[in-house]
């Protein structure tokens, strides 16, 4: 087994204690089981989240409307579409910081933010949605490090305040994972110290303190310098393959190519087509798709590769930009939808 | 007047005879030399300016054409500000007039003032109204606090007791307020505290045998402060990017501990200078208090000034102290800042202390004594 398999495994379950654990997670009074475990040799595991039939309304404004969609376990997705088009509302969803108009999401079967009894959904309380939220880490766009703490306080604050994690085992975990994602001298230093890339990393690192079945990444990357993309991407990388499902909101085409086992394509509210990624970025079937990928490349290549060329993808949609370009292919610097 | 604006605007305007190449350089920063070449590029006169850029290193010549050697000779002239200077020393005179006319008029009295000074009763007085803005200051920010988490509560009942309790104690004069509290026994004889439809009773008294001056200064004070402090707080809290409590909910955080860990400690920032400005303002305040009779400074000043009529040098005696409070309050204040600025700066500015240390430390043989 992998050192990054180990690092991220979220409990030691051996076969027998398996399934008393997954029914422990149900239970709201048990004691998260990844706290205070021993280390053992089961692989990581990945959640399966299902999302059924979820519209989500801003009053008038309906940004969800009716999303279908089932994400295996240890599989990495990536959601692409237009500023607007819902998916940044469809991943707060996942995690319940946005609930759900109607529809149903649930990880490994259990229904987030909402216990089933019947055909009626009781509202869960805080502490159980938070509690549910300890399995589905969150990496934001604008990286919302906490600004008075350090990178080390940053990562062993959610473990030891969610899960009571004593505060030595909590920092050696921390140290673990500064180290996995290079930034192992950082971690005295303050968010505003270090660099936008590095603080998307320790952000990472600070979802990954959890051990969560679950990753949300929502834009991580929008918000940073062309030339620091890559060392967040790579990060990425190489959890995409640790076994932890990853869900990945992002504009960068030829990433989602490389690392997607699925790529989802929305907009307006609505998933317009799914798939492998040769099929949905190399092939897509419909027009929609079509159109806004090559707007997100056309668009890029200028901005990336010449300040001074013509940067108007309007007037100049050229077939021979197919190639996708070696970085940051951005539409808008904000999609906060 | 600098030779890279007369080659952006237009590239035939002959350039003022006599520019050194000097200053030329020298006008032109490094950072516009690019823009500079790359702008003409793009019109017809581009080749006709950069030619002469070649053969004439004075006047419109680009940033290229300066030697190594020159640029070795550059050496930068601070400007001069005539006028901070005079300016200086009128406000150095003017203070220094202010400060002999204290020290040389001897109305003011120096004499009693350090007579009095140290007095037992006005040492008294000072532990007293140190009492007073210590208590009232707790039940100010202690309740401030209640009333600002109330205030941000989504149920509209909590955040609505909590702005009318700041709107009567915000509205009505402080005076008022200790003047009510003292006199609570006119309006309620007594105070019963006890479980109702039971006969077990905690409190029983008279209310003017409980409400001494101490109390009613307390409450007064206190309750006046913390319908201020609220607010202040509230403002504090506010400013704290929502982001922060959203990634700390999102990482399952108890609601308790995004309050104080996450969000207070950052609204700390906002929060310490208007509050030090309010505890400073107390420590002040409290001399209101002389209405009830209750002996803190001022009240004690008073008393010992009717019976002397030295009436300046007793206020000055209470002045200085107060001056003393608020400049131990300061320095703390400083600190207690710097403490939260953890994080919100790159790197902290040294203290004036660590300051004065560097200086010192510079010269080896006063190193030794000042560590």
């Amino acid at each position: 087994m992998s050192p990054l398999s180990s690092l991220l495994r979220r409990s030691a379950p051996s076969d027998a204690e398996a399934s008393q654990i997954a029914s422990a997670r149900t239970d709201p009074s048990a004691e998260s089981p990844s706290a205070g475990s021993p280390p053992a040799e089961a692989p990581p595991r990945g959640g399966l989240v299902e999302i059924r039939g979820v519209h989500k309304s801003f009053g008038e404004l309906e940004v969800l409307r009716g999303i279908d969609l089932t994400i295996a376990p240890g599989e990495v997705t990536a959601v692409l579409g237009p500023s607007g088009s819902g998916k940044s509302t469809l991943l707060r969803a996942i995690n319940h910081l946005e609930p759900v108009s109607s529809g149903l999401i649930s990880v490994d079967g259990e229904v987030i933010g909402y216990r089933r009894i019947g055909d009626r959904l009781h509202e869960l309380r805080e502490p159980e949605v938070l509690r549910q939220r300890t399995a589905i880490g969150m990496v934001f766009q604008s990286f919302n490090l906490f600004a008075h703490m350090t990178a080390l306080e940053n990562i062993t604050e959610a473990p030891r305040r969610a899960l009571g994690a004593p505060r030595r085992e909590a920092e050696a975990h921390a140290r673990e994972l500064l180290a996995l994602v290079g930034l192992s001298e950082k971690a005295d230093a303050y968010p505003r110290q270090l660099s936008g890339g590095q603080q998307q990393r320790v952000a990472i690192a600070r979802a990954l303190a959890l051990r969560p079945k679950v990753l949300l990444f929502d834009e991580p990357t929008s918000a940073l310098d062309p030339e620091l993309v890559e060392e967040v991407l790579a990060v990425i990388r190489s959890l995409a393959r640790a076994g932890t499902t990853l869900v990945i909101v992002t504009h960068e085409i030829s990433f989602a190519r490389d690392v997607a086992d699925t790529v989802v394509f929305m907009d307006q509210g609505r998933i317009v087509e799914q798939g492998p990624p040769a099929k949905v970025i190399d092939a897509p079937a419909h027009e929609r798709t079509r159109t806004f990928l090559q707007r997100v490349r056309t668009g890029a290549a200028p901005a990336s590769e010449d300040p001074a060329g013509s940067a108007d993808p309007a007037a100049d949609p050229a077939p021979g930009a197919r190639t996708p370009p070696p970085t940051t292919p951005r539409t808008t610097p904000e999609d906060r939808s | 007047m600098t030779s890279s604006v007369v080659t952006h605007d237009s590239a035939g305007r002959p350039v003022a005879p006599g520019a050194a190449p000097g200053a030329d350089a020298m006008s032109c920063p490094p950072g516009t030399a690019p823009s500079a070449a790359a702008s003409p590029g793009e019109r017809p006169g581009a080749a006709d300016a950069d030619g002469r850029a070649d053969t004439r290193p004075a006047g419109r010549s680009s940033l290229g054409a300066v030697s190594d050697e020159e640029l070795a000779r550059l050496r930068v002239v601070p400007a001069r500000h005539p006028g901070r200077i005079v300016l200086a020393v009128l406000v150095g005179l003017l203070a220094a007039a202010v400060l002999w006319s204290f020290v040389t008029n001897p109305r003011w009295e120096w004499g009693v003032v350090a007579q009095w000074f140290f007095a037992e009763s006005i040492i008294r007085g000072l532990l007293e109204t140190l009492k007073l803005t210590v208590l009232a200051g707790a039940v100010g920010f202690g309740l401030g606090l209640v009333l600002a988490l109330m205030r941000l509560s989504p149920s509209s009942l909590i955040s609505g007791v909590s702005w009318t309790f700041s709107w009567i104690f915000r509205s009505t004069p402080l005076l008022v307020q200790l003047l009510l509290w003292y006199n609570l026994g006119y309006l309620y004889e007594r105070i019963t505290l006890g479980i109702p439809l039971t006969d077990v009773t905690l409190v029983d008294s008279r209310t003017s045998d409980l409400m001494t001056p101490m109390l009613a200064a307390v409450l007064g004070l206190g309750l006046h402060q913390a319908a201020y402090a609220a607010e202040l707080i509230r403002g504090g809290i506010l400013s704290v990017d929502q982001g922060q409590l959203e990634a700390a909910s999102a990482l399952g955080i108890p609601a308790r501990d995004r309050s104080l860990r996450i969000v207070l400690p950052q609204a700390m920032r906002a929060i310490l200078p208007t509050a030090f400005n309010e505890i400073i303002g107390l420590v002040k305040g409290t001399s209101i208090v002389y209405v009830l009779a209750h002996a803190e400074l001022f009240f004690t000043v008073q008393l010992i000034y009717g019976r002397t009529q030295q009436v300046l040098p007793m206020l000055l005696v209470a002045t200085v102290w107060y001056v003393v409070i608020t400049s131990l309050l300061s320095i703390g204040q400083y600190y207690i800042e710097r403490h939260y600025s953890r994080g919100a700066v790159r790197t902290l500015p040294p203290t004036p202390l660590q300051r004065l240390r560097a200086r010192f430390g510079r010269r080896p043989a006063l190193a030794g004594g000042a560590a």
